[in-house]
């Protein structure tokens, strides 16, 4: 877990102070514990893994907004807690996301929704669009590119601190902790 | 950056794409799981799940059926999904 942190940016000393931190949490009592969100989709390591990496993006993106501001206004800093820097951080990867998908065309745009979001199998759609494989598959392709390329450009002059890679965005959509079944986005 | 996150990436690679469209699913408003898809267009996804939309009559419906939430899960379902 630590490796992976600081591949991604972070000094030896905040790849461990994330990890303890979640540890902790994962030790606490209720309703603190970490672990009573986890809802067994997939294997823990990996969902700690992605609550870490959202906790350090979360980090960065809190130690850059203090920066600037003196030492008094810290305490006033409306981004002081983590919750609302992960909200921040919700809204900010799911506009990207909207408006990448939002930009291709109709048919390519659904043709997502039904593989990715639906997984119906690409031989029904090939029936569906009276295509064959290969062609559906460089279609889906060039549409994943798209997405993917848009939505971290997008990100990016967002805010140009922000150095998401894309299994980050999809660690932090399948993140619980920062997106619960019952939160919706606008 | 990870080999991953740029433009010479495998852009077949498909992981995280299933979190990043349940997410989004997800994010669909309230309520709109209850409401019905129109008779006519139901008939027209119909006829697309067996391949009997001209081409150039696709990208019209595909714009119709995304207008809802509701549409794109009946067409999933018509395919065998949800």
């Amino acid at each position: 877990m630590i490796v992976s942190l600081t591949s991604r940016g972070a000094s030896r000393d905040v790849a461990e102070d994330v990890v303890s931190e979640i540890l902790a949490e994962c030790v606490a009592e209720s309703p603190r514990n970490l672990l009573a969100r986890f809802k067994g989709e997939g294997p823990l390591d990996g969902w700690l893994l992605r609550v870490a990496i959202n906790r350090l993006i979360s980090r960065q993106r809190r130690e850059r907004l203090m920066e600037p501001a003196e030492i008094g206004e810290i305490e006033s800093l409306p981004c002081e807690s983590m919750e609302v820097m992960e909200e921040a951080l919700q809204a900010i990867v799911s506009k990207a996301l909207r408006e990448a998908i939002e930009s291709l065309p109709a048919e390519a745009r659904l043709l997502l929704w039904l593989r990715h979001g639906y997984g119906v199998a690409q031989n029904r759609l090939c029936i569906c669009w009276c295509s064959t494989p290969s062609k559906l598959s460089r279609a889906l392709s060039s549409a994943r590119r798209i997405v993917r390329d848009q939505t971290l450009r997008s990100i990016q002059i967002e805010d140009p601190g922000l150095h998401l890679q894309w299994q980050d965005i999809s660690g932090v959509c399948s993140n619980s902790l920062l997106f619960s079944e019952n939160r919706h986005v606008a | 950056m990870s080999p991953d996150s740029s433009s010479e990436a495998d852009p077949n690679a498909e992981d995280g794409l299933k979190d990043i469209f349940g997410f989004l699913e997800k994010s669909f408003p309230d309520g709109a799981r209850d409401i019905t898809v129109p008779p006519e267009l139901r008939r027209l996804m119909m006829e697309f799940a067996e391949g009997k939309i001209p081409a150039s009559e696709i990208e019209a419906l595909c714009t119709q059926i995304l207008r809802s939430p509701e549409s794109i899960r009946a067409l999933a379902q018509i395919l065998g999904r949800v």
